[in-house]
C-alpha cells in the first residue's frame, strides 16, 4: 500500500495536539526526504509486506478443512439453483421479435403450462430436500472438524502435562540418589 | 460464601495469574472464602492454589461462585460446564489461529480449539472481557449483550515501580543513539516485521544513529528465522537487538532508556506494554488494531495503515519535538489513571454486589 492512498495514515486523538500542524509537518518531512533521495534506490525493500511462512511437511491444513470453504460456497450456489424458474421466451429478431416471443410464450402457456408447473414444483421440492441434506452433512462435518481440533489440542495439552510430571518424577529420583 | 477461581495456569510473571491473585486478595479482604485452581500451578504458588483436579469436590455446590479465566484452550473448561455453581467467565482473548498457521501448528491448533470452545461457555451468569474489544468477541460468540461487561485487569504493581539495572542503563546510554522499543512475545500477530521496516526507514532516511530493541521471548523458530533474515536483508544487524526474555528490572531499564514505544500488533486483547509505556513516560506510536485504540483512549498516536514513510516521520517528530513529546506524554499519564487498582476494585465489587455475592 502506498502512502499516497486516500485514507489517513496517522490518527491523533489527543485534543491538546494541533493535529493539522503535525500532519503537515509529517507530509513536508516525507516530501523533503524524497527530494533528497534519502529513502535510497532500493526503498521498495521497505514496502509493507507480510512475512510468508514456509509450510513444513505435515503442517499443511487437513484436506477436509482446506476444502471446507469451497464446500460452503458450493452449498450457497446449490441453494440459489434449487428453485427452478419459469422460462420466458425472448427474441433478437428486429421489429417482429416481440411478437414472436409473445407467440412462443402464449403457445407454451397453452400447451405445457400445467405439465411444466407440475414438473418444476416436483423438481424444486427434490432440490430443496437435497440442499437441506447437504447443509446438514456440512454442519455435521463442521462439528467433526471442531471436535478433531479440540482433541488435537487436548492431546498436546496432556503431552505437556505428562512431560512436566516426568520432569518432576525425574527430579525426585535424582534427589533420592 | 465461597468463591473459586479456575484457570489454565498460575505462573510467576504472567499477567492473568497476577490478576487472579489480586482478585483472590480482594475476595478475602471482603470476607469471602476464596480458592484458586489451575491446570498448572508453579511451585512458587503451591501454597496459594491447587491443580484443577481438586475442584471436582466442589462441583455440586450451587451456593458457590466460580470465576473462570479463559485465555487458551484448556480441557478444564468442562469443569466450568459441569458445575452447578453460579458462573462468571472472564475472557482474556485468544489470538486467532490464522496468525500461527504455517509458523507453528500446535499453537494454531490450540488457538483454534480455544476459540471454538468459547461458544460452549455461554452457560454463565456473567461474561466479562478485560476490554470492550474482548467483550464484543463474547457477544459475537453468542453470549447475550446484557450478560456481558468489562472488568479491566489488575496490572502488576511491581511493573509500576521504578527500578533500574545500572549496568544495562550505562550500556544503553553510552551508545548515544535514539532508541525505539517494542515489548512482547515475538509472535506473528505482533507484526514485528512491520516494526523493523518502519525502524529501517527511520534509520536510513532520518537518523542513522538509532537502535531498535525488541524485548520479549522468542519461541517460534520459523518466525525468528524469517525476522533474522529480514534484519539481514535490510542491513540492520548492528541496529536491531532481540533481547529475548528479560528480568523485570531489565525491562524497566529498557523503558526508561528508550525514546519511543513502537507497536504494530494486529491483535491484542488489552496490551499491557502500552500501559507500561504510559507509566515510564515513553511516547507511543501504535497500529490502530484490535483493543489498542481502546487501551490508548485519546492518548498516544495511532497509525491506521502502513504508510511507512509517514509513520517513520511521525516517529521522528515524537522523539525530536520536545513540546509535542511533552503533550503526548502528559495525555498518556492522564489515561494511565483509568487503569488504577482502585477503579478495577470498585468495578469488581459492583459486579459481585450485582450477583448478590456481596451485600449492597
Amino acid at each position: 500500500m502506498s502512502d499516497s492512498a486516500s485514507s489517513p495514515v496517522l490518527e491523533i486523538r489527543d485534543p491538546a495536539v494541533d493535529v493539522e500542524v503535525v500532519l503537515r509537518r509529517v507530509a513536508t518531512g516525507v516530501q523533503q526526504r524524497r527530494m533528497a533521495d534519502a529513502y535510497g534506490p532500493d526503498s521498495a525493500l521497505l514496502e509493507p509486506e507480510a512475512l510468508r511462512p514456509t509450510v513444513a511437511p505435515g503442517d499443511e491444513p487437513t484436506r477436509v478443512s482446506r476444502d471446507y470453504p469451497s464446500l460452503q460456497e458450493a452449498l450457497v450456489e446449490m441453494t440459489d439453483l434449487a428453485h427452478l424458474r419459469e422460462l420466458t421466451f425472448t427474441s433478437q429478431i428486429p421489429v417482429l421479435g416481440r411478437a414472436v416471443a409473445a407467440m412462443r410464450n402464449a403457445w407454451s402457456w397453452m400447451a405445457a403450462r400445467w405439465l411444466d408447473q407440475h414438473l418444476r414444483s416436483q423438481q424444486t421440492a427434490f432440490n430443496q430436500a437435497a440442499v437441506r441434506f447437504s447443509s446438514e452433512l456440512l454442519n455435521r462435518q463442521n462439528a467433526h472438524i471442531s471436535r478433531v481440533c479440540e482433541l488435537e489440542a487436548q492431546i498436546r495439552h496432556l503431552e505437556a502435562r505428562l512431560a512436566r510430571l516426568e520432569d518432576i518424577a525425574e527430579a525426585g529420583k535424582e534427589d533420592e540418589q | 460464601m465461597r468463591v473459586h477461581q479456575l484457570g489454565h495456569g498460575l505462573i510467576p510473571g504472567d499477567a492473568i495469574s497476577h490478576h487472579t491473585l489480586e482478585i483472590d486478595r480482594r475476595l478475602r479482604a471482603w470476607g469471602l472464602e476464596s480458592h484458586i485452581f489451575a491446570g498448572h500451578v508453579a511451585s512458587e504458588y503451591q501454597a496459594l492454589a491447587q491443580t484443577d483436579g481438586h475442584f471436582h469436590s466442589f462441583l455440586d455446590s450451587p451456593d458457590d461462585l466460580l470465576i473462570y479465566h479463559y485465555s487458551i484452550y484448556d480441557p478444564n473448561y468442562r469443569l466450568f460446564q459441569k458445575t452447578l455453581m453460579r458462573k462468571i467467565l472472564i475472557y482474556h482473548n485468544i489470538t486467532p489461529p490464522q496468525f500461527f498457521q504455517g509458523w507453528d501448528r500446535s499453537l494454531a491448533a490450540l488457538c483454534d480449539a480455544g476459540r471454538r470452545v468459547l461458544v460452549e461457555l455461554r452457560g454463565c451468569d456473567l461474561a466479562l472481557g478485560d476490554s470492550d474489544f474482548n467483550r464484543r468477541e463474547l457477544v459475537a460468540a453468542g453470549i447475550p449483550e446484557e450478560k456481558t461487561d468489562v472488568l479491566s485487569i489488575f496490572l502488576p504493581q511491581s511493573h509500576f515501580t521504578p527500578a533500574t539495572d545500572p549496568d544495562l542503563m550505562t550500556q544503553l546510554q553510552a551508545q548515544g543513539t535514539v532508541k525505539f522499543l517494542t515489548v512482547g512475545r515475538v509472535v506473528p500477530n505482533k507484526a514485528i516485521e512491520d516494526v523493523i521496516r518502519i525502524f529501517a526507514l527511520y534509520h536510513r532516511a532520518i537518523n542513522p544513529r538509532s537502535c531498535l530493541y525488541v524485548v520479549g521471548s522468542r519461541y517460534l523458530p520459523a518466525y525468528d528465522t524469517a525476522l533474522d533474515e529480514l534484519v539481514d536483508e535490510l542491513a540492520l544487524n548492528d541496529a536491531v537487538v532481540f533481547t529475548g526474555l528479560v528480568s523485570d528490572t531489565a525491562l524497566k531499564t529498557y523503558y526508561q532508556a528508550a525514546d519511543l514505544y513502537l507497536h504494530a500488533s494486529h491483535h491484542e486483547g488489552f496490551c499491557v506494554p502500552l500501559i507500561e509505556s504510559m507509566y515510564f513516560g515513553l511516547p507511543i506510536l501504535a497500529r490502530k488494531a484490535a483493543a489498542v485504540p481502546e487501551t490508548l483512549g485519546d492518548a498516544g498516536v495511532l497509525f491506521t495503515r502502513l504508510g511507512y514513510k509517514k509513520v517513520a516521520e511521525m516517529a521522528h517528530l515524537l522523539v525530536s519535538d520536545e513540546s509535542l513529546k511533552a503533550q503526548v506524554i502528559a495525555r498518556q499519564r492522564q489515561r494511565l489513571q483509568d487503569f488504577a487498582h482502585d477503579r478495577v476494585e470498585a468495578k469488581l465489587r459492583e459486579i459481585l454486589i450485582r450477583l448478590h455475592v456481596l451485600p449492597a
